[in-house]
């Protein structure tokens, strides 16, 4: 099953987890989660965190991989809505730009998104504890092209 | 790789129409940011004051007060502006300048009293900054500034940063296209006054010649780029009328012998 799998990400909806396996991929979420908490409003810090923790999951199996892999893409792009956020935030408030509507839409945009990613996360987690497969929009496809080995 | 490519896209297409979305909806408004930025001007124009008195003379003796008053005054009542709107300072300050802070205050220094040629020529330098307050080219440029200020609301309004916003109100140029339209509007404000706008372009072409070797003191020409340019546009202008100097002449040799 292990070895069907690194070649074709499609049976990770298929598999049955270890408990260990379960716990390991919750965990990717929750790693996400709790940088979110913690690292806000430095976007660097959330994708640092999950990132390490990828990595030290690396070794891992495909199904604890896979999981990681989707909690660190969606990290990786709401880190970049919060740094174009908090670069733009800065120069407004230095003054080199100035505070308009386009600003506060985006602002309200990224906030929106960044609580629909915690709330996204924090299900994930359970979820996938319990060993019920979750896999995001456009994210899981990701996950499933970066985790595949060719 | 083509689904990657294609919820990708539809991701990005869904994130940007929610953005025009809401930034079609008045956010500004909804933070009245123009009645914060109102009462932020006139604030940071206090302070400033404050600040400038501490570091420079203001000019108190009541003959040039009353002099610059009345040239103001003459000004703002042809041209139906209030005149409590806007408040013009003497400083003794060696640098040739003369700026509009936020609130309608006019800042003049005495060097550029002693540089200009004549009343009529200082008369189209003031009608000039009042032209950038009505115009609105100062509470724009404190729009921009907005974000200092509120930096100073919650960090507390310290020496720093009201430096820092004030020299960024300041020293900053205006658009070419704000300080055509400030000329623009001095040339009918002077006019109106019973003035003769040509000592303006007069102005702006000792500016021009003065461009070359320009000195650090030299600020208004510095931060007023294409003077030569600004000279011949006045001067293309057809002119017809009465005029009057700006000062009376023993008035006007009073102030620039204070100003010297």
């Amino acid at each position: 099953m292990e070895s069907l799998q690194n070649v074709m990400p499609e049976y990770i909806e298929r598999y049955k987890p270890r408990e260990d396996e379960m716990e390991k991929a919750s965990n990717g979420y929750l790693m996400s989660v709790m940088v979110i908490m913690a690292g806000m409003p430095l976007p660097i810090i959330n994708l640092l965190a999950t990132a390490a923790f990828y990595l030290f999951n690396r070794k891992s199996t495909y199904y604890v991989r896979w999981h990681c892999m989707q909690a660190l893409l969606s990290q990786l792009t709401i880190m970049v809505v919060n740094s174009i956020a908090l670069t733009w935030t800065i120069r407004a408030f230095t003054g080199q730009v100035p505070f308009t509507d386009k600003y506060f839409a985006y602002v309200v945009l990224v906030i929106a998104l960044n609580i629909i990613e915690i709330t996204l996360n924090i299900i994930a987690a359970i979820r996938v504890r319990k060993g019920i497969h979750v896999s995001y929009f456009f994210w899981s496809e990701l996950a499933d092209f970066f985790t595949a080995k060719r | 790789m083509n689904k990657i490519l294609f919820k990708g896209t539809i991701s990005v297409i869904t994130f940007v129409a929610l953005w025009y979305g809401l930034s079609m909806m008045p956010w500004a408004k909804w933070l009245k940011m123009d009645e914060f930025v109102q009462k932020r001007q006139k604030q940071v124009s206090e302070l400033f004051l404050k600040l400038h008195r501490l570091e420079k003379n203001e000019m108190n003796d009541v003959r040039s007060v009353q002099i610059i008053q009345d040239l103001k005054n003459r000004l703002c009542l042809a041209n139906n502006i209030d005149t409590a709107e806007i408040q013009i300072h003497l400083f003794k300050d060696l640098e040739v300048n003369a700026f509009a802070i936020p609130g309608g205050h006019i800042i003049v220094n005495s060097a550029l009293v002693a540089y200009c040629d004549s009343a009529d020529m200082l008369a189209g330098v003031v009608a000039h900054e009042i032209g950038h307050i009505e115009r609105g080219h100062i509470a724009k440029r404190f729009a921009r500034e907005i974000g200092l200020s509120m930096v100073m609301m919650i960090g507390g309004d310290n020496l720093g940063l009201i430096k820092e916003i004030i020299h960024r109100l300041t020293s900053g140029k205006f658009d070419r296209g704000q300080e055509s339209d400030a000329d623009a509007v001095a040339v009918v404000y002077v006019q109106k006054a019973g003035i003769d706008p040509l000592p303006l372009a007069g102005f702006f072409n000792k500016m021009a010649e003065l461009n070359g070797s320009m000195s650090d003191a030299m600020e208004w020409i510095s931060t007023h780029p294409d003077s030569k340019e600004r000279a011949t546009k006045i001067l293309d202008g057809k002119y017809t009328g009465t005029y009057t100097p700006a000062i009376d002449s023993a008035d006007w040799r009073y102030l620039v012998e204070e100003c010297n």
